[in-house]
């Protein structure tokens, strides 16, 4: 085998291949930088350019720019909060906070270190797992993904807050959510409103955005500051600092790569789960684990390994049997019929040293990606320090493309705004966000998983796979010991308002009633359906009624509690001054968002957006008309470049101009 | 679930053919073709767009720019919609579409149109294969001992696609004893389960079939053909598949089991021919918007007609969905879709019965 992996090493280094995996790296960098763009869409356009050539460069191209864009994806994510791919997701939630501490440099060390060794790794065990990964790929069948699906988000939702309870309530109704549309068995549409954008349920992408970009953007131009909160000249530690967080916590650091190749390596889960799985288990490891969402750099080293070392994970299935570990990797496998390869026993004996070659490809890419990410970064993090209300606008534009990107219809923008406003209302009030998306990717699958586990195997699934019994312990000891500390923790703090999230109790009882009336209205419209498609929903409606119940309970204590203790009294329910006063630039920054959608209808996106953005920097940022017109005019040739000719994005068809 | 924003394939060859009109030259020239998918990108309808995206240009006069664009969802019906009313009427916009006529017979809230409104251009062959597993109690030696088996479990996607009915419906046809464990997203996710014995029977089509299923499981002895479908002529005789010869036809084994001169019949198999000779002739369909300038789909058709003569084109398609498939044209495509808008109503009736009894015992 090693003989292989020496010819391997040789196939990839020869011209042009290498070259190609130089150009597919830079082009890999590119579209995982950019919020909208990513490895899909990057595998979608490139490989039509890969007909013509040999199969060591049409890999190594595809490849190179496929493991990457999990490495350049953390820069928006540290720096502006957007995940520049969903396999970011998990990044954003410490990664952001260590730029608003001023440490986005460290985080990027950190970052770009973890990736490397991430996608390093996940490349070898690829390489040299193929041969023997048969049985376990074959023993998880759709029960054994159910458990799965149920253990990731019992992790994520009772370890990302500060509360179990609110974390599993969000859980359930990201499982809720994504029930939205026709069901899969009948085609029966659920909780659509009559409104036939969501008969193809809730798109991914502006979901993600609106929960997790948006309320960080709100507070971004709301709060009249720059994204760090402290000035340039007392950040302590930078890229180095990261490297070494990354080397001293190589023990994390292994193990999340590990988590990120196993998911990868099951077929389905796919990529976008990898990095809450890995963070979920970060936090469960940790022993201090209070400043996870608030900057800790363990937050950012375990997703950024995992999400590249899931790659690797990926192509050992699709290699080894042409089983597609994600959407991505289904394209790839077209490259292989291209190429007239076929995936199966023939790649791990007759072209092993094709196989050996990919693995090469991904261990050079991870490596130049992480080097030349880390030469940019000094450049990239001074961002965080410029005055908030003039990034504000870019980032807007990013955010907004991003979420045009799920299906280029005006129904992207409203439900990113709507849900920019759960994410908003759920940060203030002290709710965890993770859990919600991740439950909502989550849903299709159990939904699927669970009515076909239960017509394949009846209920006998549950008690006579092992797996699936191992599954069941797991969740119960991380419930058990997610209690434990949570009562432990609670012991030390006094009794303050800390499980009513620590800011504002109103805000979380409103938060409460929305999760209550959302479960109760989803078993309610389940009631008339056949079978197959309430059960998840009842299922799911339930426990979340429950949950719901009893945060409103211990929220309703707490108020109770300060007003015995005299500390909340007429307005200062809503906070004190300074929070009202944000909440406030909060509705009217939504406010802007509704312009420019109202604008983008009127006279298209790529008049209105420049126009957004140069109406917001004079009468929202002070800035000169000057200096608005130059940053529009630029945001504007950017707009058309990237979205237009680079992707030929289709624009929404404006009223006035067409 | 997301639409993804796809390149232009411009710059690629482009040559003008030779001996067509001036006027025929003027109609493309300087324009944009834009070619789109109703599914998402790197699927195998994706992948078969962009392959046709790569070499028709030669064969449209006036060398248009061929750009592939995806537009999912909605089960493929956002796509059709957008055609029906949303689409340029100019011919500059094709549509390259995986069609779901089981989506107008069960008249399903989400397809707005009726598939006869459009103009057509053609529509690409594809067989079906239902296989099993050797293994399958007490063992499957040759097609037939498939009926000795009872209670094995038969893998589809949901019980109201075109590829479910058809399996349910033979089997039923042939007195099998199976249950359906349907619901599966991709012909992927159900060959894997094959693969695990999670289910034991199922379909593919037949780049599946011969890029997937041959090396994986036909070659390893897991699994064993049992029959495709019989495709109908004009005459209404049924014939093989030529692109399956080792494979016994529906027929063929129907015989074998109920004797030499047994034919099917009722409602049941009446339904099969509907649905057989509306997929079996296209699986995918190329087709304009309504009301399009007929110059326009006289060029389409005829770019079609001859972009499957080119070899080029046809070792590419070769390699990609690893068969030949066949072609129908215009007029002959039309076919197919008056098979769809003239079914008897007690067949319609039957089909959505049918479904109805399947969902609800699923």
């Amino acid at each position: 085998m090693l003989d292989a992996a020496l010819q391997g090493l040789w196939l990839a280094v020869q011209w042009p291949a290498i070259g190609y995996l130089a150009l597919g790296i830079l082009i890999g960098m590119y579209f995982g930088a950019v919020p909208g763009l990513s490895g899909l869409s990057g595998m979608a356009i490139l490989l039509p350019f890969t007909f013509g050539m040999d199969p060591v460069s049409a890999f190594a191209f595809l490849l190179g720019m496929y493991a990457v864009t999990t490495t350049s994806d953390s820069i928006t994510a540290i720096l502006i909060g957007v995940p520049g791919t969903a396999a970011a997701q998990a990044t954003v939630v410490d990664g952001y906070p260590m730029a608003k501490k001023g440490e986005a440099s460290r985080a990027f060390g950190a970052a770009f270190t973890c990736s490397a060794i991430g996608g390093v790794i996940g490349g070898i065990v690829m390489g040299f797992s193929i041969p023997i990964v048969q049985p376990i790929v074959l023993a998880f069948a759709k029960p054994e993904f159910f458990m799965l699906a149920v253990l990731g988000l019992t992790m994520v939702g009772a370890l990302s807050g500060g509360s179990i309870l609110k974390g599993l309530a969000v859980a359930t109704i990201g499982l809720l959510i994504a029930n939205v549309g026709y069901a899969q068995q009948v085609a029966i549409p659920r909780y659509w409103l009559g409104i036939p954008y969501l008969l193809d349920g809730l798109p991914l992408v502006p979901v993600v955005l609106g929960i997790f970009a948006l309320p960080e953007l709100v507070s971004l131009a709301a709060g009249k500051r720059s994204i760090s909160d402290i000035p340039r000249e007392s950040v302590a530690g930078g890229l180095m600092r990261g490297m070494r967080d990354a080397i001293d916590h190589w023990w994390l650091l292994l193990r999340s790569s590990f988590i990120g190749i196993y998911i990868g390596i099951l077929p389905a889960l796919g990529s976008t789960i990898a990095d809450w799985v890995a963070y979920g288990h970060a936090v469960q490891s940790a022993k201090d684990k209070s400043q996870f969402g608030k900057g800790d750099v363990r937050g950012v080293i375990a997703p950024e390994a995992a999400n590249n070392s899931v790659k690797g994970g990926e192509l050992v299935p699709t290699v080894a049997f042409g089983i597609p570990g994600s959407a991505p990797m289904a394209i790839l496998l077209g490259a292989f019929l291209i190429q007239g390869l076929t995936p199966g026993p023939e790649m791990l004996t007759l072209k092993l040293d094709l196989t050996f070659s990919m693995m090469w490809s991904l261990i050079f890419a991870n490596i130049v990606a992480a080097v030349l990410l880390m030469m940019w970064a000094n450049q990239l993090q001074k961002i965080i320090f410029i005055r908030g209300e003039l990034v504000v606008p870019a980032i807007a534009m990013f955010v907004l493309m991003g979420a045009w990107s799920g299906n280029a219809q005006l129904g992207d923008w409203i439900v990113l705004i709507v849900f920019g406003a759960i994410g908003v209302l759920m940060k203030q009030s002290g709710w965890p966000r993770a859990p919600i998306v991740l439950g909502f990717i989550l849903g299709d699958i159990m939904e699927n998983s669970l009515h076909l586990s239960l017509r394949a195997y009846g209920w006998a699934w549950l008690w006579e796979r092992w797996i699936v019994v191992v599954l069941m312990i797991l969740i119960v000891v991380t419930v058990y010991f997610a209690i434990r500390q949570q009562v432990r923790d609670r012991r030390k703090a006094t009794a303050s308002a800390s499980d009513a999230g620590g800011s504002v109790p109103v805000l979380s009882i409103a938060m409460s009633v929305l999760v209550l009336v959302a479960s109760v209205y989803s078993i309610v419209g389940a009631l008339g359906w056949p079978d197959a498609v309430r059960r998840f929903p009842i299922l799911v409606g339930v426990p979340a009624v429950l949950l719901a119940l009893a945060v409103l309970f211990r929220d309703i204590q707490a108020i109770r509690a300060q007003a015995v203790a005299g500390t909340v009294r007429g307005p200062a329910w809503l906070g004190d001054a300074d929070f009202r006063a944000e909440l406030r630039r909060s509705v009217y920054f939504f406010g802007w968002l509704g312009f420019a959608l109202v604008l983008s209808v009127l006279v298209g996106q790529l008049i209105a957006i420049p126009v957004f953005i140069a109406l917001f920097l004079v009468l929202w940022g002070r800035t000169s008309w000057l200096f608005a017109v130059i940053y529009a005019l630029l945001c504007a040739v950017f707009l058309w470049i990237v979205f237009d000719q680079v992707v030929s994005t289709n624009w929404y068809r404006s009223i006035l101009l067409g | 679930m997301t639409r993804l924003v796809v390149s232009t394939l411009a710059g690629l060859a482009l040559a003008a053919a030779a001996g067509s009109g001036i006027a025929e030259a003027q109609h493309y020239k300087g324009k944009t073709l834009t070619i789109l998918i109703n599914y998402p990108p790197g699927g195998p309808n994706d992948i078969e767009g962009r392959l046709i995206g790569r070499h028709i240009a030669k064969h449209i006069p006036g060398d248009p720019t061929i750009v592939v664009k995806n537009m999912a969802g909605g089960a493929g019906n956002i796509g059709i919609n957008f055609m029906g009313d949303s689409a340029p009427k100019d011919g500059t916009t094709m549509a390259f579409f995986t069609w779901n006529p089981l989506d107008q017979i069960l008249q399903s809230e989400g397809l707005r149109f009726k598939y006869e409104q459009f103009e057509w251009v053609a529509g690409v062959q594809q067989p079906v294969v239902v296989y099993a597993r050797r293994d399958t109690p007490p063992g499957l030696k040759e097609p037939r001992d498939i009926l000795k088996a009872s209670q094995f479990k038969a893998g589809a996607l949901a019980p109201a696609s075109h590829g479910t009915l058809r399996m349910t419906m033979s089997l039923d046809l042939l007195g099998v004893n199976y249950r359906l464990v349907a619901g599966y997203k991709g012909l992927k996710e159900v060959e894997t389960a094959v693969q695990q014995n999670e289910v034991q029977l199922s379909n593919s089509s037949l780049p599946g079939w011969r890029a997937s299923i041959d090396p994986t499981m036909l070659k390893t002895g897991i699994v064993m053909p049992l029959y495709h479908f019989d495709s109908q002529t004009a005459d209404s005789r049924f014939v093989p598949s030529p692109a399956l010869p080792e494979v016994k036809t529906f027929l063929q084994l129907y015989k074998e089991v109920k004797g030499a001169d047994a034919m099917p019949s009722g409602p049941t198999w009446d339904a099969l021919i509907l649905i057989n000779s509306m997929i079996d002739s296209m699986f995918r369909v190329a087709f304009l918007p309504p009301g399009v300038n007929k110059e326009s789909l006289a060029i389409l058709r005829t770019a079609f007609t001859n972009v499957w003569k080119d070899e080029a084109f046809m070792a590419d398609y070769e390699k990609t969905v690893r068969t030949r498939a066949g072609l129908v044209v215009g007029p002959e495509a039309e076919r197919a879709v008056k098979a769809l808008a003239e079914a008897k109503p007690s067949t319609v009736a039957f089909i959505r019965d049918y479904v109805a009894k399947m969902e609800r015992q699923n």
